[in-house]
């Protein structure tokens, strides 16, 4: 995680320097005592997460805040600061936390690794090459919603299509990884990233519901035991 | 207690009698303190059974149960046959299953009775805490007002800060929420304050939105701060350090991830091994302890979740998850 550090009292910002940099994947690209040059940084969207004091001069944290939230920048934030007479807006603000000094090295740590985990999200890499009579239609792993075996052929649900072939679901499962597809049921594997919500369907099964599509899918209830205990 | 311990040795005592001589006058010649150790075993644990939970009928209630029971044992007394005094001995047995069975139930929902008598404490409280806010929030405004006019600038920001702090408070457990988990989180925000502890309510979406009842949902998220807030205590009593609970909600792939993280001291393996699966474990002082933890892994069993749980480094982090089933 790219992390940037701002704070205007030279002793602030190195015990921030020295509390981050002890944290694993965590890189910090600059640790300033000027506003002004973490405006700078921020403008260029060299990082994903702003630690910062908000009292400072010329330039505040929350001014930085706001240029964050008003153009829908891919920064987090993290006050650190002696005032505490900013937190409902900064909460406005989708502030990540809001720490008073003095803290802890805990406090800031826990902080920062819970941002980690939220949005470490699993960029789905490679691609997926699908024979249709002459053709080969090339798809983007990332974008697979679910695939579905009725009868003799196959359906790949996308965001954006749903493509048919006549591989089976077996074949496709050994192209695809364990960690991001799961074979949910007899005839289906499923994108674990885009499941948005289950309904019971029998005894032991749930339809699933997805992000960015109306098509639903089966999943058997042993297997979202399985995600249960094996994911996250 | 004590009294009950003796109801159940005089009716195993009666029994054991009872049945010795029913058997004898079958021939089957049995030594009667056999009988009665048999059966003083079998009472023993019925009283276990019956009063783990610690409640009693109203007295008349069991003044009566006693009357017809009396009645029972004095017509078998006058019967000749054996066998209808074996009748009346099983009826008499089948009143006392009944009166356990009704005192569970009795007991069960007094409990939940105190529950929710607290919740609507809690959510009275923080109501009071939103309308005093709202009542005084015109007052502030003239206030900030008349200082503006009077160009007082440096001392509207000090009474702006003062105020927004206030509304920090309230803010945080609101959000989204359902009155009933806001009053819980706000009530452990509160609590957790008055002891010099911070709270951080990481929470992504509303815990609200989870697919459980309120009722539960203030169960779930109730005992989990409360058991957090007490270890913390404990924590920072011991350690003289600033101590903080985290808890977090975040959504994905359709499962509600619900973790909560405190500062612990240790806990005793015999503790920690059998934690969230059984009654009356608890590190905590007192009688009626220990519940809270089976309470949880109750609801998120019914929920079809799961429950996983780790102490490391003097630190305790629970973590849920249930499907999102709707």
């Amino acid at each position: 995680m790219k992390i940037g550090l701002v704070d205007d009292r030279a002793i602030d910002l190195d015990k921030l320097a020295g509390i981050v940099s002890s944290i694993p994947e965590a890189e910090i690209v600059f640790a300033t005592t000027s506003a002004e040059e973490a405006y700078e940084q921020i403008k260029k969207e060299s990082i994903t997460l702003l630690i910062a004091d908000i009292e400072m001069p010329n330039l505040s944290g929350y001014e930085l805040a706001d240029i964050i939230h008003s153009h829908a920048l891919n920064i987090a934030v993290i006050f650190v600061t002696a005032s505490s007479g900013y937190a409902v807006h900064a909460f406005e603000l989708n502030v990540h936390d809001y720490i008073m000094k003095p803290y802890s090295k805990d406090r800031l740590v826990q902080s920062v690794k819970r941002l980690m985990e939220k949005t470490s999200s699993a960029e789905i890499a490679g691609r997926l090459y699908i024979k249709q009579k002459n053709d080969i239609h090339i798809i983007l792993k990332k974008e697979i919603i679910f695939i579905e075996r009725s009868g003799r052929s196959t359906t790949i649900h996308t965001k954006s299509e749903a493509i048919k072939t006549y591989q089976t679901l077996n074949e496709l499962e050994g192209e695809l990884r364990e960690r991001d597809f799961v074979r949910s049921h007899r005839s289906f594997i499923i994108n674990i990233h885009c499941i948005k919500s289950f309904s019971l369907y029998a005894k032991n099964s749930y339809t699933v519901t997805f992000e960015g599509t109306e098509a639903k899918a089966m999943i058997t209830k042993e297997k979202v035991e399985f995600i249960q205990n094996n994911y996250f | 207690m004590k009294a009950d311990h003796l109801s159940w040795s005089l009716i195993s005592l009666f029994s054991a009698i009872h049945l010795g001589a029913f058997l004898y006058a079958f021939g089957w010649h049995s030594a009667i303190y056999i009988l009665v150790l048999m059966l003083l075993a079998g009472g023993f644990l019925l009283v276990r059974l019956g009063n783990r939970q610690g409640a009693s009928f109203d007295w008349r209630l069991e003044v009566l149960f006693w009357l017809v029971q009396a009645m029972i044992a004095a017509a078998a007394v006058m019967q000749e046959s054996e066998y209808i005094r074996l009748l009346f001995f099983l009826l008499f047995l089948l009143v006392e299953v009944i009166r356990a069975i009704q005192v569970r139930k009795l007991s069960k929902f007094s409990k939940e009775i105190n529950r929710l008598d607290e919740e609507i404490f809690r959510m009275n409280e923080t109501f009071r805490t939103v309308r005093s806010e709202r009542h005084d929030f015109l007052k502030h405004i003239a206030a900030i007002h008349f200082m503006l006019e009077k160009e007082e600038f440096k001392e509207a920001g000090a009474y702006l800060d003062v105020l927004v702090d206030g509304y920090n408070e309230t803010n945080l457990s609101i959000k989204g929420e359902s009155g009933a988990v806001a009053a819980t989180l706000h009530q452990y925000y509160l609590k957790a304050q008055k002891e010099g502890m911070e709270i951080i309510y990481d929470i992504e979406v509303p815990i609200s939105s989870m697919p459980v009842p309120d009722k539960e949902l203030v169960g779930l998220v109730g005992n989990l701060l409360e058991n957090c807030v007490e270890a913390c205590l404990n924590w920072k009593k011991a350690n003289q350090q600033h101590a903080f609970i985290t808890l977090q909600l975040v959504k994905r792939s359709g499962l509600y991830i619900l973790t909560v993280k405190n500062k612990s001291l240790p806990i005793p393996a015999k503790i920690l091994d059998r934690l969230y699966h059984q009654y009356g474990l608890s590190t905590k002082a007192g009688n009626e302890r220990g519940y809270g933890t089976k309470i949880i892994a109750d609801i998120v069993k019914k929920h079809q979740g799961v429950l996983d749980f780790v102490y490391k480094e003097e630190e305790f982090t629970v973590k849920i998850k249930l499907p999102s089933i709707r």
